[in-house]
């Protein structure tokens, strides 16, 4: 695997078109990206995620086959770098759909992050966050705060 | 907290950047509220770093402070580090938690 790129598998139970849905429609990007979208869902078409106060994410959407293939540039929001970024910070982010048996295999794989325009340190960091890297602490504070206000 | 600028937000990711910030906020959480003194006796920080680290997660909105006698005691502002946090829990998320939200929708909208 390149060091490039992150690629992940999930088998979920439920058919193609349901995943396929999931995936592109900009009200359910809202649920599992943002907390809102907007996605002109054709390639070239805007891509606009909302994080809260945390800022946005934009991009270009760059493949829609459906339902096997949705592809799409951008440029997201991070600690380190200031908003408003072009392009050259955009990185790609595939989505690969095929049926297995009654569900679906979903394949996600983000790359293009060594030709970003940032030092290789900075490429790396971001490469290793998108991965995973700080998510886990921010959920465990959610969890947190759930059971301090359920116990106030 | 009030709609966010690009200060406000820039504001709010220096505040909860900071690992000891966010034991700050831990501790304040598990005590509901306290001291800059009492807090110092809790962590590995002196009483005057507490301080500042107070006044970063005050500017950003995600504790309050009221003087009671001579003493100011912190807390949490819940609701803010509540939204704030679930917001944060989105744009902070990797790949492997993005997919297990995908998978958990999927699957409960075939049922």
């Amino acid at each position: 695997m390149a060091v490039d790129s992150i690629e992940r598998e999930v088998l979920i139970d439920a058919p193609l078109e349901t995943v396929w849905a999931i995936v592109t429609e900009p009200e359910h990007i809202g649920t599992w990206l943002g907390d809102s979208a907007e996605v002109d869902l054709k390639p070239g078409g805007e891509l606009l995620i909302k994080f809260g106060d945390f800022g946005q994410a934009n991009g270009t959407v760059e493949k829609v086959e459906r339902p096997s293939l949705f592809a799409f540039r951008w440029v997201t929001p991070e600690p380190d770098r200031p908003a408003g970024l072009g392009m050259e910070h955009a990185t790609l982010v595939e989505f690969q759909l095929r049926a297995e048996g009654d569900g679906t295999m979903l394949r996600l794989v983000e790359s293009g992050f060594d030709s970003l325009a940032g030092s290789a340190e900075e490429n790396a960091t971001l490469r290793e966050r998108h991965g995973g890297g700080w998510g886990t602490f921010v959920e465990q504070l959610v969890d947190y705060i759930a059971s301090a206000k359920a116990s106030a | 907290m009030t709609k966010s600028t690009a200060r406000e937000d820039d504001a709010l990711w220096a505040a909860v950047g900071d690992p000891t910030r966010r034991q700050l906020l831990d501790a304040l959480l598990a005590r509901g509220g306290a001291s800059a003194t009492a807090l110092a006796a809790d962590l590995p920080v002196t009483r005057q770093a507490v301080a500042k680290h107070l006044a970063v997660l005050d500017r950003a909105g995600l504790v309050r402070a009221e003087k009671v006698g001579r003493e100011v005691i912190y807390a949490v502002r819940t609701e803010e580090l509540d939204e704030v946090s679930r917001s944060m829990a989105k744009v902070a998320a990797g790949w492997d938690q993005r997919l297990a939200r995908i998978k958990a929708l999927a699957e409960s909208s075939s049922q």
